[in-house]
């Protein structure tokens, strides 16, 4: 029996909802799920073996996701998984295209500078590196465990569609338009191969759930739901950042095969 | 019966002031001809010894212009190999006053350079400031756009400067024949092919460095009217020179005609001062020992030394209240300077 603990944001809903319908089908693995809101997993402290709240709304995150437990005590798993919390295409696309295009990208359009492409891709790992994602597996890894790192979801293909799905839609449609979306999947994949090269292992977005490079397929963002509200409160149809169960299957298929849980 | 030598200070005589102190203690080299303080907006160009003055002072608390950042936590040896952070924007080192009118003239939209891409193996550079981009663009295009977006910033750095220093490295230079467009570095070195038919050598001479340099002050006090000038010169020698002389002899020339200039200005305009970074270096009682072993470039002892007597004068007024100045970078590999001319080396036998 593998003991996994899975510690995310919102994406962590997507998750959850995957375990309940796949745990039967890995009977060696057991998972506990920790989440908080946002960036609120950035509040914790790692201290004498445990993982420690630092605000009561994360403790109340923490006590809601994992039916009670309010700090995460290290020794009780053989892996973690982090879920979103800033590791995402989401980041490379609003901190760094939004700003810099290099001399691969077609979108010459708007307010920007041009910079080579080893700067936007060194900054593109840079962006990614400092993420809290990174931040709670370099801690964890510290400790001596194993992390592997679920990126946040791409968001839904109805972003092609949707008029202000999210801030920056439009030029995640630009991206796509412009044939820069390969471009932008190839920073991301480089940067995290690099990062990988630290010793952590990445569970990259499986191409079954893509919509070409930039999206998500449009079947796995409908009804999709909250982390709290409680779990299961239904995200509305302008919501095309996070994902269903039927995803976060997919995501827990692709974990246990990487943890040699297969089932 | 009365001299006029009588009763100065002992700094005025070679024996009191040079020869019976150890380099380290020679005093008042430099007085200040006007204040610069933490609110005072610095600009920074030139020559590559100018890149320790640049990161000192920011080291230091003082504002130095960064018009062209780059993107947030690049690490810093990358930034500095594409030409981020090194000065108040990314124009590479500025060798010579042609180079610098130049850009101004350009950035005023009163000059349009010549040859200003260069290809090397399918890539493609901006001639004048190749090693910006050390692998090159993708595209001819791509080089212009971003040359037009960097001459914008430098527009933006002349218009908002309070203080411009500028550090005068070289005489010689490449020209196109045609336009007179000024290189930084011959064709060939970095990317593009010499061709004596289209780009000649040249270099300059007193006249022409005092002119460059007086047009450029017009320009910028023409767009900002209180800009003052801190002028230095570079104390690194040539590291080759496509004149007709041996290389020492073509550096007394260089750093000669620039320190000539230097000295002019300083004495006639009360908006120019010089620092004399040249003499704390080159100058016969440090004996070489603020060199490394090459005998050219600079190093760290010699480098901490000028910015101690530059803080000497300036480092109080440069230091804000309250705020923790970061320390300058430690002595290591790391404090090195980007450096096109030394590509020169890879080409002597």
């Amino acid at each position: 029996m593998k003991r996994v603990c899975v510690l995310g944001n919102s994406h962590l809903a997507a998750v959850k909802l995957g375990w309940d319908q796949r745990a039967a089908a890995h009977p060696d693995l057991h998972c506990d799920f920790f989440g908080a809101p946002k960036n609120g997993l950035a509040e914790v402290v790692f201290e004498d073996g445990f993982i420690i709240p630092q605000t009561e709304e994360v403790r109340g995150a923490f006590a809601m996701t994992s039916s009670g437990q309010e700090k995460v005590r290290l020794d009780a798993y053989d892996s973690f998984v982090t879920v979103g919390l800033g590791f995402s295409m989401q980041a490379i696309v609003s901190q760094i295209y939004r700003r810099f295009r290099s001399d691969v990208h077609e979108n010459l359009s708007g307010d920007f500078t041009l910079v080579s492409e080893a700067v936007f891709r060194a900054s593109c790992g840079k962006a990614l590196e400092r993420c809290t994602a990174m931040w709670l597996a370099q801690q964890l890894m510290a400790s001596g465990k194993r992390v592997l790192i679920v990126p946040q979801p791409l968001p839904s293909e109805r972003t092609l569609t949707l008029e202000d799905a999210f801030p920056n839609a439009a030029l995640w449609r630009q991206a796509a338009q412009y044939g820069d979306d390969a471009a932008l999947l190839g920073s991301l994949v480089t940067a995290t191969q690099d990062l990988a090269s630290n010793g952590l292992h990445f569970a990259m977005q499986p191409d079954e759930t893509r919509a070409g490079p930039l999206f998500t397929r449009d079947i796995y963002s409908r009804g999709s739901v909250a982390l709290l509200r409680p779990l299961g409160g239904a995200h509305g149809e302008q919501d095309v950042g996070h994902m269903n169960g039927v995803y976060g299957a997919v995501v827990i298929t692709q974990l246990a095969k990487m943890l040699g849980c297969e089932g | 019966m009365n001299s006029p030598y009588e009763g100065l200070p002992e700094s005025r005589y070679w024996r009191s002031g040079v020869s019976q102190k150890h380099p380290f203690d020679i005093q008042a080299l430099y007085r200040k001809k006007f204040e610069i303080t933490a609110t005072d907006r610095i600009a920074t160009a030139g020559s590559c010894f100018a890149q320790h003055i640049s990161r000192h002072l920011r080291a230091r608390g003082f504002s130095v212009i960064d018009a062209e950042p780059a993107p947030a936590g690049l690490d810093s040896a990358q930034a500095q190999a594409h030409g981020y952070g090194l000065y108040s924007a990314r124009y590479g080192n500025i060798y010579t006053t042609r180079q610098l009118i130049q850009l101004a003239r350009e950035a005023l939209g009163q000059f349009t350079p010549a040859n200003a891409v260069w290809e090397k193996e399918g890539r493609f550079f901006d001639a004048l400031r190749p090693s910006v981009e050390p692998k090159g663009l993708r595209g001819a295009a791509h080089v212009a756009l971003q040359r037009k977006q960097h001459v914008a910033k430098v527009l933006e750095v002349m218009q908002t400067a309070n203080i411009f220093i500028f550090t005068l490295g070289l005489t010689e230079t490449w020209l196109d024949r045609a336009s007179g467009t000024c290189y930084p570095t011959a064709p060939g070195t970095i990317a593009g092919s010499y061709d004596p038919a289209t780009t000649v050598f040249h270099n300059l001479t007193f006249g022409e460095v005092m002119e460059d340099f007086l047009a450029f002050r017009d320009l910028m006090r023409g767009i900002n009217p209180g800009v003052r000038f801190l002028l230095t010169v570079s104390p690194v020698p040539l590291t080759a020179t496509a004149a007709e002389d041996h290389v020492l002899v073509a550096t007394t020339y260089s750093k000669s005609v620039l320190r000539a200039v230097a000295g002019e200005l300083h004495q006639h305009y009360d908006d120019v001062d010089y620092f004399p970074s040249y003499e704390i270096i080159a100058a016969p009682p440090s004996r070489a020992f603020f060199y490394e072993p090459n005998l050219r470039s600079v190093n760290n002892g010699g480098v901490s030394h000028v910015m101690r007597s530059f803080f000497a004068e300036h480092g109080s007024a440069g230091a804000s209240p309250g705020r923790t100045a970061k320390a300058a970078p430690d002595g290591g590999e790391g404090d090195d300077v980007v450096c096109e001319e030394a590509l020169l080396e890879a080409f002597a036998r």
